[in-house]
């Protein structure tokens, strides 16, 4: 195998520097052996290196100025690494205060510690009034309040005053709402003569009133 | 100096101890600062460079790696120093060239006068051929014939492949070789 120009200078470069593998070797040495140019070329290279060195140590070979070790420790002591427990401690310190403030805020209410139960009064139904003794001509009518009403105007319907339906129901004044459902003592009082079959009807209020829990 | 030789030294510097440093600074501040005077070609700024990456040195030696020889490690920051340096030297000549009259950069970059220099003929040329070259390829000349380090070392110090150092290498060499013909009339 033949080695061209290029190849031969390819190969004397990479001599300069590292071993060249035996095979590389002898092919180069019989390339020069023929080839007095490829031959110049390594004197030239060769020349570089020696020039090379001697003009580097004639500019640089200059000794650095003697200067005190101790003034390297002392500037390396006094480094950011030197401060660097400080810095930790103050980090440390920083984050505690962080951590105790948020845990105070956490802990820090503005919401009262109790808050009053929300009170619901139950929509009172029958079942849950006092037992209460109606008289034997009387008897219990459930009324639906509809819009509008009042407990006069309901007792004005059932001939009962306000006060017995209030009482009756044990609601307050102001605690009528619409789809309630109360319970008015109604009583009939028969009125009539012998010759009339008709039976009038007469509401009136309860003529007793016991209760017990 | 071997591994467990190296590892002795490491170990005795982090533990503060002063002539363990004292030592590691003079076994090596003369390779350094020669490395830096070969980047910045002032014996002053390479005094203050040397300095530089010995503190930088002693500040990460926890970083250190044993991968690498602790020389390369220290020639790493030296040249990192030194680019530092010519970076900021370099805007503080450009603002002087505005500010005042233009001087000739070329001639800023030799610390010391050719004059007082003597040096033969090829060796003017090589020197001036060598102060031409781009940075990447000035700097393996210097490790290689100056520092006379090997290519591997080289290679781990610019984190290069070795390659590509015996690329750049080759390229220089071809360059002041033509520089050399060139005095000759070749």
């Amino acid at each position: 195998m033949k080695l061209s120009h290029a190849e031969a200078h390819q190969l004397i470069q990479q001599s300069v520097d590292t071993p060249l593998p035996q095979d590389k070797e002898d092919l180069l040495d019989f390339h020069l052996q023929n080839c007095p140019d490829c031959g110049v070329y390594r004197n030239q290279i060769n020349d570089v290196e020696t020039v090379l060195r001697s003009t580097m140590n004639k500019h640089w070979s200059a000794s650095p100025a003697s200067f005190d070790a101790d003034a390297i420790t002392g500037k390396v002591k006094a480094s950011p690494q030197g401060r660097l427990g400080t810095q930790l401690v103050m980090i440390s310190l920083t984050i505690m205060l962080v951590m105790f403030g948020a845990w105070r805020l956490v802990n820090t209410s503005v919401i009262p510690a109790t808050i009053a139960p929300l009170q619901i009064s139950p929509i009172p139904t029958p079942s849950t009034l006092h037992a209460r003794t109606l008289a034997p001509n009387c008897e219990e009518v459930v009324y639906t309040v509809q819009e509008g009403d009042t407990f006069a105007g309901i007792a004005s319907r059932f001939s009962a005053t306000a006060e017995i339906i209030m009482d009756w129901n044990q609601i307050q004044p102001d605690a009528l709402m619409v789809g309630n459902r109360i319970s008015i003592p109604v009583c009939i009082t028969p009125s009539a003569t012998v010759h009339s079959t008709t039976l009038t009807l007469t509401f009136s209020p309860a003529p007793s009133i016991t209760s017990s829990p | 100096m071997d591994t467990a030789e190296t590892s002795l030294v490491i170990e005795q510097c982090l533990d503060g101890n002063e002539q363990a440093i004292e030592r590691f600074v003079s076994t090596h501040k003369t390779d350094v600062f020669r490395l830096a005077l070969s980047i910045v070609q002032d014996p002053a700024a390479a005094n203050e460079i040397t300095q530089e990456t010995f503190i930088a040195a002693l500040r990460s030696l926890r970083s250190y790696k044993e991968k690498s020889s602790l020389k390369a490690w220290l020639y790493t920051i030296a040249l990192n120093t030194s680019r530092s340096h010519l970076r900021r030297q370099k805007a503080l000549d450009k603002l002087r060239t505005t500010l005042t009259s233009i001087l000739r950069l070329d001639s800023q970059r030799l610390s010391t006068p050719e004059d007082a220099v003597i040096q033969s003929e090829k060796e003017k040329v090589i020197w001036k051929a060598l102060n031409e070259l781009d940075e990447k390829h000035r700097t393996v000349v210097v490790l290689r014939y100056f520092q006379d380090l090997p290519i591997a070392e080289i290679a781990e110090i610019l984190s290069a492949s070795e390659g590509t150092i015996h690329s750049r290498l080759h390229t220089a060499r071809d360059r002041l070789r033509i520089a050399l013909t060139s005095l000759h009339g070749d």
